[in-house]
């Protein structure tokens, strides 16, 4: 079936609304190790969602075959399912006509180049971090990936949008040992140009990180002020970034679900979801339900101004929708971001270590999937870092714990840093300082 | 076998060497394609309405070549023979050379069947629904303080067919289905989630003679248990790991870093340390993916290698990694029955099923009675592993204070973070209740259905983290 046909054939059965949402992904990736190509895989992959509204209510299957058999069971399946749910707040599809912010398309040139060459410059990403040092004993990930999508939605309201992009991604993790201790370090580039992935960077950053963690000792328990390294700043946002979701708080699943309005975070925390934000990689005109995307300050100046919202929960919060319907994985529409920050402030990263007297530079986090809870905004994440004194970078330390609540963090933010990453992806935060967290070590 | 692979897939063996010679034209030594054809249905429901539900359909292939250590493998959706024909080819072109390996006869294995799912899709959702309202109903009636209950049905079902060019024929068919419950208790200032969790390689037979009700007020205890909890103060201590999902503790600390995917490529603390020493002697841990009850339980793996009893551990001593067919070359180890991937759309390799210590020696109150002060972790969270550092960490979703040979008070916002190689080796107790969780593990092939077990253990010191205290 075509999509125009499944559209038409869901109407036939009954639904009332029907929206197709076609996906192409063609991918390649390139592993090396040892200075030779590990592997080489490519993925071409599509598949189709299909979502039915009735009497307010909607269910969702995907199919990655469009066979007339499969397409027509998955459509009476998705008919009695839809029939089978209670009804909860009312869902909506969109209707065609509105105006979309245009965005220019992200295009890679990564076709023009030859497999040999991107091979080459895995070997020197490899080649150039072991020259780098003798500590530097090998380089356990050399990878480069490249990506194009096109995206193509339709329903039987009058919507019917396309977006592609492609990208290419690199990453490099030397691995540094000592006396039988073992650090990793971790640079990626994301890019457009071939010609413009930042080699330099990726070798300096990861190799300076690994040798840098070589010798880490432990830390005693205590508080301390901790200063963020910006990507683990923009893990954390992230890992929190649901209670700003309109879905979150239909669950009552966030904190923030009566406060809009209301002032819950320090004065000088703003936070924007700008979904045609010039520092980000991707730019959306629409979601995956064919709203038009707006930006706004979700928090401004410490103030909740409102969720991020699908057209579901804007219309059950009694909000206007923002643009913010997303498929995360199968078909079902969820809230999300398109490219969420919290706005900077003006101090680099070292004039910001410089303040602290005695406390510790937070590097690298690991377990946010697991170690904290977005419903009540407490986290407690193992740390590797530094010890922080008299303004200097002091001692490598790892296997500690940082412990906090997020919602109190927003208040004890102290300084912000100006280095958010270009071209960042999803969500973002520059370095930041908070007065106090709590170090479980020693 | 339960699957004719031959209707499913549309597979001669006459065309399978076909491709398999394309794919070997070039010089490869290895050539194998993959299949599969799977539907997945979620049911979600929330305060007791059946909010929403998704039904999906899966079918591709991934096709793979092997010469001199290096892998070329596509995954492509549209997996007609025309398509695995182009994309063999489009592999070969990869390489320069003329072909040198021959497409051994095919041979399927008789293997024992260890999975065997019978009802996965009923006549209608009845049942479904059913466990899910009472999941809801066990949940929300345990306490005034439940504000939110969401109950979440997910049903898998997967026929795989893998043929290779050393003789490999192999169909599977796989089912994963599990229930899930989460509650969440609010004092009106403080939110806290509880969470249970129940899955099994089979359909909906699991079910029978199961309390559901019981279910949910097992998540609903865990959420009013940890509103009511004073926050953990953090430091270094005695930790007593309760048995079930405990075994996260093993599944990171210590078995990925023996995955050939870590190993082969000189990135696991844990290489070249088969025959030494690495745990206490109390010690002993497998990898099982032939246990017919445990939903990491596989017939075969996705190479189509029966899956096997792998002893990891024995009295403290490394016995063997977890090997996939390509990393076996590299590490002259043979091949454990361990490969393993999400879908088509990941490339295979070696992977965890049922992980598990065996039990030891002490009982539960001993372990307890024995320690002066220290935490009990009663119900851990997830967590995650460096391999190449041996750095893990995890949550502990309920926990208790030991004081004086007694579990007092409960504690919440417990981390758990410590090396691999120095935890396995101060675990001074183990007890003889092995119990198992449920557990779905994500690493480079994706996210599959793994069991990690244990009996209770005790880690004579490690770091926990938490907030609580002035200090």
């Amino acid at each position: 079936m075509t999509l125009d046909q499944i559209i038409k054939r869901g109407l036939e059965l009954g639904l009332e609304a029907v929206e197709v949402y076609a996906s192409t992904t063609e991918s390649n990736s390139l592993k090396l190790d040892e200075g030779k190509l590990e592997s080489y895989s490519m993925k071409e992959l599509f598949s189709v969602s299909i979502r039915g509204l009735k009497n307010g209510k909607m269910a969702s299957v995907t199919t990655e075959s469009l066979d007339d058999e499969v397409v027509e069971n998955l459509l009476q399946a998705l008919v009695r399912n839809v029939d089978a749910l209670d009804a909860t707040e009312p869902e909506f599809m969109f209707e065609g006509g509105s105006v979309y912010q245009p965005v220019e398309e992200l295009k890679s040139n990564y076709k023009d180049f030859t497999v040999a060459q991107k091979t080459e410059l895995l070997k020197t990403l490899e080649r150039r971090c072991l020259a780098v040092s003798d500590k530097i004993v090998k380089v356990g990930y050399c990878q480069y990936s490249e990506t194009s999508r096109k995206v193509q939605l339709k329903n039987s309201k009058g919507i019917d949008l396309a977006q592609s992009y492609s990208y290419i991604s690199t990453f490099v993790g030397p691995l540094a040992a000592q006396d039988g201790q073992t650090a990793v370090g971790i640079s990626g580039d994301i890019n457009t140009d071939f010609n413009a992935i930042e080699v330099d960077r990726m070798i300096e950053e990861s190799t300076k990180d690994a040798l840098a963690q070589l010798g880490a000792g432990s830390i005693e328990t205590g508080k301390y002020p901790v200063v963020f390294k910006r990507d683990v700043a923009s893990e954390i946002l992230s890992a929190f970034s649901s209670v700003f979701l309109g879905d979150s708080a239909l669950r009552r699943m966030t904190i923030l679900t009566d406060k809009v309005g209301q002032k819950v975070f320090g004065e000088n925390i703003t936070i924007c979801d700008d979904p045609f934000c010039p520092m980000a990689l991707v730019k959306n005109s629409f979601d995956d339900e064919g709203v038009p995307c707006v930006t706004k300050n979700v928090v401004e100046k410490g103030v909740f101004n409102g969720f991020m919202h699908t057209l579901k929960s804007a219309n059950a919060l009694g909000a206007k929708p923002t643009g913010n319907g997303f498929k995360a994985g199968g078909g079902a529409i969820s809230s999300q971001p398109t490219n969420l920050y919290l706005a900077q402030g003006d101090l680099n990263k070292d004039e910001i270590i410089a303040t602290v007297q005695d406390g510790i530079y937070v590097t690298d986090v690991g377990g946010l999937h697991a170690g904290l809870n977005p419903i009540s905004g407490d986290f407690n994440v193992q740390g590797t870092g530094f010890v922080i004194k008299n303004g200097k970078i002091d001692r490598p330390i790892t296997l500690f714990v940082v412990s906090g609540n997020f919602y109190e963090m927003m208040n004890n933010v102290e300084l912000i840093g100006n280095d958010i990453e270009k071209r960042f992806v999803g969500v973002a935060c520059p370095t930041l300082k908070i007065k106090s967290l709590a170090i479980s070590g020693k | 076998m339960s699957v004719k692979h031959q209707q499913v897939f549309g597979i001669t063996e006459e065309i399978a060497k076909q491709i398999l010679d394309v794919a070997l034209s070039t010089g490869g030594q290895f050539a194998e394609v993959f299949m599969e054809n799977a539907t997945s249905e979620v049911l979600r429901m929330r305060q007791g309405k059946l909010e929403s539900t998704n039904l999906s359909s899966t079918k591709g292939a991934a096709v793979r070549v092997i010469k001199d250590g290096t892998e070329v493998s596509a995954s492509v959706t549209l997996a007609t023979v025309e398509k695995l024909l182009e994309t063999a080819k489009t592999l070969a072109d990869s390489f320069v050379g003329e072909q040198t390996t021959q497409v051994a006869p095919f041979v399927e294995k008789d293997i024992e069947i260890v999975v065997n799912p019978l009802h996965v899709r009923g006549e209608d959702n009845s049942k479904e629904l059913q466990l899910l309202s009472d999941s809801t109903r066990g949940a929300k009636e345990f306490s005034q303080e439940i504000v939110q209950v969401i109950s979440m049905l997910t049903k898998n079902e997967r026929n795989i067919f893998v043929f290779a060019s050393d003789s490999t024929w192999q169909t599977d068919r796989r089912c994963n289905t599990r229930l899930i419950c989460q509650a969440i208790a609010s004092d009106g200032k403080d939110m806290q989630n509880g969470m249970s969790s129940f899955g099994r390689n089979q359909g909906m037979e699991m079910f029978e003679g199961f309390d559901a009700i019981q279910f949910g007020k097992e998540a609903a205890f865990n959420a009013v248990e940890m509103l009511h909890a004073e926050e953990m103060t953090g430091g270094e201590m005695p930790v007593v790991i309760h048995n079930g999902f405990g075994g996260v503790i093993l599944h990171e600390a210590c078995v990925h870093g023996l995955e050939a995917t870590s190993v082969a490529k000189g990135m696991s603390v844990f290489c070249g340390k088969v025959g030494q020493k690495v745990a206490s002697d109390i010690v002993n841990a497998v990898d099982d993916g032939t246990h017919p009850d445990l939903w990491g339980s596989i017939n075969v793996d996705d190479e189509g290698t029966p899956s096997k009893r792998n002893l990891l551990i024995e009295n403290g001593i490394l016995r063997g990694y977890l090997v996939d067919k390509r990393n076996s070359f590299k590490m002259d180890h043979p091949i454990t029955g361990s490969s393993r991937r999400e879908s088509y759309k990941y490339q295979t390799t070696s992977r965890m099923t049922n992980t598990y210590f065996l039990p030891g020696e002490s009982t539960f109150e001993e372990i307890i009675d024995n320690t002066k002060f220290g935490l009990f972790a009663k119900e851990m969270g997830g967590g995650s592993v460096n391999p190449a550092t041996g750095e893990f960490n995890f949550a502990v979703n309920v926990a208790y204070m030991i004081e004086d040979g007694k579990i007092t008070r409960p504690v919440k916002g417990a981390t758990l973070v410590g090396s691999g190689k120095d935890v396995l080796l101060r675990i001074d107790m183990i007890a003889n209740n092995l119990e198992y969780g449920y557990g779905m593990c994500g690493s480079q092939s994706g996210s599959i259905p793994t069991i990690v077990g244990q009996p209770t253990i005790r880690v004579s010191h490690m770091t926990v983290g938490g907030k609580g205290g002035n200090k």
